[in-house]
């Protein structure tokens, strides 16, 4: 029987290829650090014979430890003194070396036609170009929104510097995934940056409208929640495209990091402004009064409710009550 | 042509010549009478000298001050008469403070504070130990023009006389204040400011640091009553005491303001501007100013309508209260359509809450609604927050955004500084109902 046994780099891609012409049913071979073993392995971490394999004609492989100390990785578990376990697409781990087992028996994806690839390669690039000519749009329209002297001049500004964070993104985005998967990516990791972000921006927009539209006052943590929603998916996006990380993990690492590092900012900002005896959270945003579908509350409807402010005032007064005074008074009065 | 030149020339310098010794004999007699004012300083610097200390604060244990001012005797027995916001941080933190008072000539000794006018900014101590023939008062505001003298220990380089003129009351002033055309700095708080008999017109309390000489008296007709007032208590009242006639006394001076800008029966009187009526100059004590834009490639035009009261006190170190500002931007536009418009107006109604500080006032709560007021809607804002040391008084901020032209619009601006939360709020309620969309 023929069998083909391959060494495989960090990213699962052949690295060194072996032929085996093996006898027997079911056929088996050896693999190890020494040079008694069928396929001989270049790693410290390996015994000198570590493992056997066997391969039966319907071309199942399975290993059987041959008493190394590290014992062998299958299915991303680590067996000691494993017997006879049998591999899942071939794969298993001596040492720090992955190997993968093939046989004639093997059944492989269809063909793929020159174009599909292409095909995807083309939408990646159509999908951020696109994503991309949204967020340019938006960032001409907040320059226009404020009408400023010198629009052309503030429109070049804004779009170059927006530009240039988002080439800093990608960049580094296409870095990582260089590092992984030994391609950059570009236009993938363009794609999750235009649409996530677009996105954030329009429906930031669409509530600020819709809450003046209905006559509803603003939701305050408003921006922040869209903030934690685009980091969560982007950050899941992104990943999974710069490397082999499965689907759970990434979700996992892009649930986990904003809500760490967001909660973090969004903690330490919240005492900071809690503390912060000037500051004034409400944004009073104004769009066309066309816009308009509500109208507005009678003066003794907000009066009646503005009473209440009193308590909440006072409430947060007799939180203050044994606070030390920080700061002294000096100089001439 | 050149000879009229020359004759036109030689006439000028003939006229120089004429000015230059008519100025030598104007200046020799101006020289006399400015010896004889200057002579006048000195006597009354002298005569009053002995009466003057200054008033210095301690924090802790400390040996070295916290902050000075100056006082001077109103009566025998060591009963000086100085500002309130002079003795403020020890009333205020009677166990953190010390006050103490140190005469011309080193001798120093403790302070005790006898009675308070925080709305005239007045207070009565006692200096332990110091008893010097008290200074005499005179009740009548002098006229415009009168010689006048400020005497205290500015920027504590040592004991000072500044010359100057008294201006008469302060026109259309919420408190009564003397306005003195001298200097007053920093330090010579409390100090007494004399006529040229070298009788007391008044007592320094403040200047405008960036303008020139601009100063003002408290009347010493107001005096009086608290001197009395402090005489007749049989022991000096206790720290908490003290604290309490404060308290009343800011609620005293918040409820005058509110009351005097909320006449019974009267409508609130309004100004019309780009189509609105909006609150104009409430009563004669608040200063109202106007500006505009007249840049005319501008997109949108601005008028801006500014009041303010002036009516705070200066009670401690960052802490102003019992006043009312508000304004009025009103914008109109020919080149901006209105999803550009209205964000103009978004921005002139952001609130930027101000300068407090964490010792004296609590963080801000708000309100956010839209009102349909007078023939128009608008949001409002409001948001309050509690001054900590003194219960029952309040800041409150208020914004307005109108929301029915797409092309014009107001933003209007309103804060009060420590007020009856009932009052300011009815104030405010007044205020925004006296909005209206004329057209």
């Amino acid at each position: 029987m023929r069998v083909l046994v391959e060494i495989l780099d960090s990213h699962g891609r052949a690295r060194w290829r072996e032929h085996l012409a093996l006898d027997g049913d079911p056929a088996r071979f050896t693999v190890g650090r020494g040079a008694a073993a069928d396929v001989v392995v270049d790693d410290p971490h390996a015994a000198a014979l570590h493992a056997e394999v066997e391969v039966d004609a319907a071309g199942r492989a399975r290993v059987t430890d041959l008493g190394s100390l590290n014992g062998i990785t299958v299915g991303g578990r680590r067996l000691r003194s494993a017997h006879a376990v049998e591999l899942r697409d071939g794969l298993f781990t001596v040492g720090r070396t992955r190997l993968r087992v093939r046989t004639p028996a093997e059944t492989l994806a269809p063909e793929l036609p020159e174009s599909e690839g292409l095909r995807a390669g083309v939408n990646a690039v159509l999908l951020s170009l696109a994503s991309a000519a949204v967020c340019v749009g938006f960032v001409a329209y907040s320059v226009w929104l404020s009408a400023p002297q010198n629009m052309a001049g503030a429109m070049a500004t804004a779009l170059i510097y927006a530009l240039l964070l988002a080439g800093a993104w990608v960049a580094a985005w296409g870095f990582v995934t260089r590092v992984m998967q030994s391609e950059w990516r570009w236009a993938l990791h363009a794609a999750i940056l235009f649409t996530v972000l677009g996105a954030v921006v329009f429906l930031d927009w669409l509530f600020d409208a819709l809450w003046f539209a209905l006559s509803l006052p603003g939701w305050p943590s408003q921006q922040t929640a869209l903030l934690v929603a685009a980091a969560v998916l982007g950050l899941h996006w992104h990943l999974r495209g710069a490397s082999n990380i499965s689907r759970r993990r990434a979700a996992l690492v892009a649930v986990a990091l904003p809500l760490a590092v967001g909660g973090g900012f969004y903690f330490v900002n919240a005492i900071a402004q809690a503390r912060n005896v000037n500051y004034i959270g409400v944004e009073l945003k104004v769009f066309p009064p066309s816009w308009r579908m509500r109208p507005g509350g009678s003066l003794d409807a907000y009066f009646a409710a503005a009473a209440r402010l009193k308590d909440e005032t006072d409430r947060k007064r007799r939180a203050m009550r044994g606070e030390d005074d920080e700061d002294s008074p000096g100089d001439e009065d | 042509m050149i000879p009229l030149l020359r004759f036109l020339t030689l006439c000028a310098a003939l006229f120089a010549v004429a000015a230059s010794a008519q100025e030598r004999s104007g200046a020799s007699r101006r020289d006399v009478a400015a010896e004889a004012v200057s002579e006048n300083a000195r006597i009354v610097l002298e005569r009053a000298r002995p009466s003057i200390v200054q008033i210095r604060g301690f924090f802790g244990a400390n040996t070295a001050q916290a902050f000075h001012g100056t006082g001077f005797a109103v009566a025998r027995g060591g009963i000086l008469l100085t500002n309130y916001h002079v003795t403020a941080e020890q009333v205020m933190y009677p166990e953190k403070y010390r006050l103490e008072y140190r005469t011309p000539e080193g001798k120093t000794g403790g302070i005790r504070v006898l009675a308070v006018d925080v709305r005239h900014d007045l207070a009565v101590v006692r200096a332990q130990g110091f008893d010097a023939p008290p200074l005499m008062l005179n009740a009548r505001v002098p006229d415009k023009g009168t010689r006048a003298y400020s005497i205290g220990f500015p920027l504590d380089v040592g004991l000072t006389i500044t010359e100057g003129v008294s201006n008469g009351r302060v026109e259309d002033s919420f408190e009564p204040r003397i306005h003195y055309s001298g200097a007053i700095n920093g330090g010579m708080s409390g100090g007494p400011a004399f006529n040229a008999a070298g009788q007391v017109i008044g007592v320094n309390v403040s200047g405008y640091r960036f303008e020139q000489l601009v100063s003002f008296l408290v009347p010493a007709s107001h005096a009086s009553a608290l001197i009395e007032q402090a005489l007749a208590q049989k022991a000096p009242p206790a720290a908490a005491q003290i604290r309490q006639q404060v308290l009343e006394q800011l609620h005293a001076h918040a409820d005058a303001l509110v009351k005097a800008l909320t006449p019974s029966a009267d409508p609130m009187p309004v100004q019309r501007i780009g189509g609105y009526a909006l609150p104009g100059k409430l009563a004669e004590f608040i200063d109202c100013g106007a500006s505009g834009d007249p840049a005319p490639e501008a997109p949108v035009r601005t008028e801006r309508i500014s009041c303010s009261a002036k009516a705070g006190l200066y009670l401690q170190q960052g802490l102003y209260t019992g006043d009312l500002r508000y304004s009025h931007f009103v914008l109109s536009t020919e080149k901006l359509g209105p999803l550009r418009f209205s964000n103009r107006l978004s921005d002139m109604a952001q609130a930027r809450g101000g300068f407090g500080a964490r010792r004296h006032v609590s963080p801000f709560t708000c309100r956010d609604s839209t009102v349909a007021l007078q023939g128009f809607d608008a949001r409002l804002m409001v948001c309050t927050r509690a001054l900590r040391n003194f219960d029952g008084l309040y800041d409150i901020t208020a914004r307005v955004v109108s929301l029915n032209q797409g092309a014009r619009g107001f933003a209007s601006h309103l804060d009060l500084y420590g007020v009856d939360f009932a009052a300011g709020m009815a104030f405010l309620r007044r205020y925004v109902g006296a909005m209206r969309w004329e057209g």
